[in-house]
């Protein structure tokens, strides 16, 4: 007999089944690692958890859960000195090969210039765009989660989308000689 | 937006974002697990930090637990206090306990002494009280503790002119 908790057990891990791709590649854009990302995660659990209380412990909806993880990721890079990891960041992805974006068996590559590209765009753009793209949130909410106007939510997706266009081709035309 | 960014746009949504590692989402089941059966319910219904819902009884679970496996407290803020412990390598102790939250803030204890420094600057010199509170799960047993510190600081800075 399946109990309570447990069926409300089964519908949380059917949502995180479902959202921890999404969640997770957040989550990698704010940590400099796979490892602190997903503790992030598990640490945004608990949270939602106790948010959702008074809703029954329903799974939440995602403009909370990003909400919830964007806490969580500045009060993490408030802790550990957040300069100090933007330079590390770039190190960590270089030498581990540690993307957060998942390689395919049969990538272009221009998907793998892209792939490199979008971690290394300034946070905030990178931000904006991973809420976008793989987040799958609307500007409206997006500006409503980082408290800035849809508008600049959009220019900033925009701006992130002409600079990986801008260093493609630069990228590209160097490589072709 | 123009088509090539409409294009660029679609590439990006082709590119997958990585999911969990099988390791992560056996973590993410079993605390779900954890939170379904209200074990540890309590935690972090708070928007700023933790309910201290039974604070005082985890706290002396902590002191235990502390105490047995030879903590270090008042340790650098941004390594957790269970990296610590005499004969063990700080890395392998942080591998077995997840932290799960952590909460610090500092209190003045006493008014500042206002002092003049050798080149003529007016400092200060105050006393600060750093409380943190963290709670971490041992990976292994799964027992969630709660251990609070109190580190004492001697804050030497230029007097303020507001």
């Amino acid at each position: 007999m399946v109990t309570k908790g447990q069926a409300l057990g089964d519908r949380w891990k059917d949502w995180l089944d479902e959202s921890a791709p999404r969640l997770l590649a957040y989550a990698r854009a704010r940590c400099n690692n796979a490892q602190e990302a997903e503790d992030l995660l598990q640490d945004a659990l608990i949270k939602l958890w106790g948010y959702q209380e008074e809703r029954g412990h329903q799974p939440p909806d995602l403009p909370l859960a990003f909400s919830v993880m964007r806490y969580l990721g500045l009060d993490h890079g408030r802790r550990k000195g957040r300069q100090e990891k933007r330079n590390q960041k770039i190190v960590l992805f270089q030498k581990d090969q540690d993307h957060w974006l998942d390689p395919a068996l049969e990538e272009t590559e221009e998907a793998q210039l892209l792939r490199s590209e979008v971690e290394l765009l300034p946070e905030k753009l990178r931000e904006v765009l991973t809420l976008k793209i793989w987040g799958g949130l609307t500007f409206a909410q997006i500006g409503d989660l980082l408290k800035v106007s849809h508008n600049t939510a959009a220019s900033r997706y925009r701006y992130a989308l002409e600079q990986l266009q801008k260093k493609l081709k630069y990228l590209k035309n160097t490589n072709h000689g | 937006m123009d088509k090539s960014l409409k294009e660029l746009e679609s590439q990006l949504e082709s590119l997958t974002p990585k999911g969990l590692s099988d390791e992560g989402r056996n973590d993410c089941r079993l605390l779900i697990d954890r939170l379904a059966s209200e074990e540890v319910s309590s935690i972090s219904s708070s928007p700023v930090g933790l309910s201290w819902l039974g604070t005082a009884a985890a706290a002396a679970v902590a002191l235990g637990v502390g105490v047995g496996g030879g903590w270090y407290l008042g340790a650098d803020d941004s390594v957790p206090l269970a990296a610590y412990s005499s004969g063990s390598e700080p890395s392998a102790l942080v591998a077995e306990f997840e932290q799960l939250d952590r909460e610090s803030w500092h209190m003045a204890e006493t008014s500042p002494d206002v002092y003049v420094a050798k080149d003529g600057e007016i400092r200060e010199l105050s006393h600060e009280v750093e409380m943190t509170t963290e709670v971490v799960k041992h990976r292994q047993s799964g027992v969630i503790v709660t251990v609070e510190t109190t580190d004492h600081h001697l804050v030497d800075s230029v007097k303020s002119e507001f």
